[in-house]
């Protein structure tokens, strides 16, 4: 998989040729020593104990790219391309395999080093899983969503796009159209045991938030700087491509009349978009799929003057960023989620290997 | 209007997203650092728990339950065990490097507390021997033996013996023991099997054809009436289903002519509980005083030893047909004295000049004063010179010793070589061997299935005493090799054609099923070789009860 990528096959390449070449030269050391003994050489024979030596060196090393890629030492130049640490993070670990396994005996031991082994076997799994997940998972991200965003904010971009969708729709479909999100009320204190006191609270929280909607109006309709800077100009995601690489780019568009049909809009946009925008494809189940999305869009374009259709283009790429966001956050799942098993299980197989040393010195 | 409308700047557009996110975990990195932290803590824990509980401390550096011998030490691992210090053969080079050669030597000083060991070849090399734990590996479960052990414990050094044979010994290897590699493929003929020591006659095929007479002889075939009565019984073969047999039967059956088989004469110990077989009481053998490298009778694994009391004297009493004058080869019947088995040289003499007095004063009454002339007199030898009324009478013995030499003892012995003319009778050492295969061990039980002994031993076709009656380790490899497809077909098909077919191959064949190791030089049933393996005393009564228990 390391060598299938045409960029990296070459440096890949002799990696993978140095690791055969010292398993092979391990083998025949082992080999040779095996046939000379009853059984096989376990870990307090000299090539089991210089496999051992190895095997444990190449843990600590693979272990050290967990501070290296640390905030703290990151940025030592000294230290070299985080590049080149994660090539030979790979490399040496799968060298790592034949090396301890030789080192075992093929035996499991007490259940000390049965556990020490077992956590090494799963953070190679895992390590191997992620190695391909690392492969895979990228490419999906790069070709099928165009709108990636940084996956730990991802929920603060939903929002402004439900803001971005919100003003567009006031903007089209009047003022009415959509209440202003009302803080007050989702201030209310959580913890207030009462209920009758939260129910105050909301009420009174909605009723500022009531006055302040008029008071708001009144000035939409009086002041029009507002209306240009919520309005007027909305920020609209466009996919854009530049050469083998596309993403979402932000443009900015002009809204300042109302649409025809802004009733019908409205609704739709209430009922249905809002909801999808707002919790994504679990609200709706014919905008989380792109073709029945394509066709419900096209379905109230037919209703719509052509005046109207630039706004229901803007809200048919929300919707599908909203929908590729939900996909990347699975993905993301995928591409980082055994991490959440290699790194726990690295932390644990080094303390052990600690101890595996020292009491295997002791009894060995 | 709209001119005057501001756009959002570049830096309001990026602004959408703070910079410093990556500074702020995201959830899922929140959770991958509460499962780190937890992993830690847990393997933190366990270390803990290793060094501070002794339970979890055995059970978690130990590899394996100790052995059942060693369980009383199993919670102590500084009996064998020295801190920092290897134990393992196979750390002795390295150990050696890093300035522990004698970490080895330490453990072997703890097994020799215990256990009492001796080298496994006088002519090896001795510097060339591993410790204990080459070959013992411990920690392997309870139920494990030390002694089984792998064949590549003996094949390192078989395979190329001669690397391990001191120099002046070398030249003596036999050619095919110098590489052995595995019994099925690569293994010597048995040494033992090379001559026959027996200094007897005694014709298989002869003894096992019917009526003891080969078909082109001319004599009588024997019959129950030839054998001795008290026997007899012994002898007579039970009649075939439906067969009624009474008391009349028994007359008519005396003229049944005998029909021996191997159980006649050869049988364990195990098949005399089970009340197969002729012979002595078993219960009279004295297993704790059985001679130098006699196999474990007691176990049922040998056939007990053949006695003439036992197996030959119903056929073949010592009757002593004292011929008449001048008739020195017996031919002419005369009156039979029987001489007791196992008396020979002065003894033997002595025992037919009484005899032959005895006679003289039954014919001659009168002349019974004249018995005191031959008695010697105190302070003289019975070999006095010869007086003159004793001539007749040497002349007289002469004769009938002649004829025990000559008819009674030859007809089964090997008379010594006569030194003297008138030399005594001696009779060469039988010298039959109580095992045949010195150097290994054999189980006739385990063997049991196998219900022809024709099988192994060709006893039949056999008609010297110098042939040896074990087919050779080719028979032995018909079973004991690996079951390859080709044998595993074949066996089935057997089994399934006829049943109680015996399965071929797939039978055990390690080294330690049939060799031990320590004093490889000498037989295996040696008190020196048998004390090393820890079999130095022979439980008779409870073996005994044993077998029969498992009868």
């Amino acid at each position: 998989m390391l060598l299938l990528d045409p960029q990296q096959r070459r440096r890949n390449l002799r990696w993978l040729i140095g690791c055969l070449v010292i398993t092979g030269c391990a083998i025949a050391v082992y080999g040779w020593y095996a046939v000379r003994t009853p059984r096989w050489p376990g870990g307090s024979s000299p090539p089991g104990l210089l496999f051992g030596i190895l095997g444990g060196l190449i843990i600590l090393f693979e272990f050290a790219l967990w501070p290296r890629k640390s905030k703290y030492v990151r940025a030592w130049r000294l230290l070299g391309r985080t590049q080149h640490w994660m090539r030979a993070h790979i490399w040496l670990g799968l060298l790592s395999v034949p090396l301890v396994l030789m080192h075992t005996g093929f035996l499991w031991g007490g259940w000390l080093s049965t556990t020490f082994a077992v956590l090494y076997i799963l953070v190679i799994l895992s390590g191997i899983y992620g190695l391909v997940m690392q492969y895979i998972i990228p490419r999906m991200l790069l070709h099928q969503i165009p709108a990636e965003t940084i996956y730990s904010q991802i929920p603060h971009v939903c929002e402004m796009l439900l803001e971005d969708s919100d003003d567009l729709i006031r903007a089209a479909c009047g003022w009415d159209a959509v209440p202003v999100a009302h803080p007050a009320a989702a201030a209310v204190d959580p913890t207030i045991a009462d209920i009758n006191e939260r129910a105050a609270a909301i009420a009174a929280a909605a009723e500022a938030a009531a006055e302040r909607d008029a008071v708001a109006a009144a000035n939409f309709r009086a002041d029009s700087s507002y209306f240009s800077q919520t309005s007027m100009f909305q920020l609209v995601g466009a996919v854009r491509k530049v050469g083998r690489f596309q993403g979402m780019s932000l443009q900015t568009q002009v809204q300042d009349v109302r649409i025809t049909g802004a009733q019908l809009v409205n609704e739709i946009y209430r009922e249905k978009i809002r909801p999808f925008l707002e919790h994504g494809p679990p609200a709706n189940e014919v905008l989380s799929h792109a073709d029945r999305a394509r066709e419900f869009f096209d379905d109230l374009r037919t209703r719509l003057s052509p005046d109207s259709h630039h706004v229901v283009a803007a809200l048919e790429g929300w919707c599908s960023q909203r929908r590729e966001f939900h996909l990347q956050a699975r993905l993301q799942w995928w591409l980082h989620g055994w991490l959440a098993v290699h790194l726990p299980l690295s932390i644990a197989l080094v303390i052990l290997l600690f101890a595996h040393v020292f009491f295997a010195l002791k009894y060995w | 209007m709209v001119n005057d409308v501001k756009r959002p700047t570049s830096k309001q557009r990026v602004s959408r997203i703070p910079l410093n996110y990556h500074t702020r975990p995201d959830g899922f990195r929140r959770t991958r650092n509460r499962i780190t932290v937890v992993a830690a803590v847990l393997a933190i824990g366990l270390v803990a728990a290793i060094a501070v509980s002794r339970e979890w401390h055995n059970a978690g550096v130990s590899p394996g339950p100790v052995a059942r011998v060693h369980m009383a030490w199993a919670q102590k691992c500084s009996v064998c065990h020295e801190s920092f210090s290897p134990i393992h053969e196979d750390a002795r080079l390295t150990s050696s490097k890093l300035g522990g050669a004698d970490s080895v030597a330490s453990i072997e000083t703890k097994c020799r507390d215990c256990h009492r060991t001796s080298q496994h070849h006088p002519h090896q090399i001795a510097k060339m021997e591993g410790s204990c734990t080459s070959c013992h590996i411990e920690h392997r479960g309870e139920e494990v033996s030390l002694t089984e052990t792998g064949d590549r414990t003996c094949t390192q050094c078989h395979s190329q013996v001669d690397r391990f044979v001191d120099s002046q010994f070398r030249e003596d290897l036999p050619q095919d023991s110098v590489s052995i590699t595995s019994f099925p493929f690569q293994h010597p003929e048995f040494r033992s099997q090379a001559s026959d020591p027996t200094k007897l006659k005694f014709n298989h095929q002869l003894h096992l054809s019917p009526g003891i007479k080969i078909s082109d002889e001319r004599r009588a075939a024997w019959t129950l009436a030839d054998v001795s009565a008290d026997v007899r019984a012994r002898y007579r073969r039970p009649k075939a289903e439906g067969e009624a047999q009474d008391q009349s039967d028994e007359k008519s059956d005396d003229m049944t002519v005998v029909q021996l088989d191997c159980r006649d004469c050869h049988v364990s110990l195990a098949d005399k509980t089970a009340g197969v077989g002729a012979g002595a009481d078993a219960s009279l053998i004295d297993f704790k005083n059985l001679p130098r490298n006699q196999p474990p009778l007691e176990t049922g694994a040998y056939m007990l030893p053949v006695k003439y009391a036992d197996h030959c004297q119903g056929c073949h009493p010592l009757a002593v047909d004292r011929p008449a004058q001048g008739d020195p080869q017996g031919k002419s019947a005369g009156h039979a004295n029987e001489i007791p088995h196992g008396v020979q040289g002065v003894a033997l003499r002595q025992l037919l000049l009484g005899q032959y007095r005895e006679q003289q004063i039954d014919e001659q009454p009168k002349q019974k004063t004249s018995r005191s002339r031959i008695r010697p007199l105190p302070g003289e030898s019975p070999n006095r010179p010869a007086r003159p009324a004793d001539a007749a009478a040497e002349q007289r013995l002469r004769q009938i010793e002649t004829h025990v030499r000559e008819v009674v003892c030859k007809k089964c012995h090997e008379s010594g070589a006569l030194t003297e003319p008138n030399a005594p009778i001696t009779v060469e050492p039988v010298n039959m061997p109580a095992v045949w295969l010195q150097k290994s061990h054999f189980n006739h039980r385990a063997h049991r299935s196998v219900k022809d002994c024709q099988e192994c031993h060709d006893a039949r076709s056999s008609t010297k005493t110098s042939d040896v009656l074990i087919e050779g380790i080719a028979k032995c490899r018909e079973c004991h090799t690996p079951v390859t497809s080709s044998r595993a077909s074949t066996s089935s098909t057997a089994t399934s054609e006829s049943a109680g077919s015996v399965i071929k191959a797939g039978a055990d064949f390690r080294c330690v099923e049939c060799h031990r190791y320590h004093r490889g030089d000498l037989s295996v049933f040696d008190p020196e070789a048998a004390h090393v393996h820890g079999k130095t005393e022979r439980p008779a009564a409870a073996s005994q009860e044993e077998t029969r228990a498992s009868e």
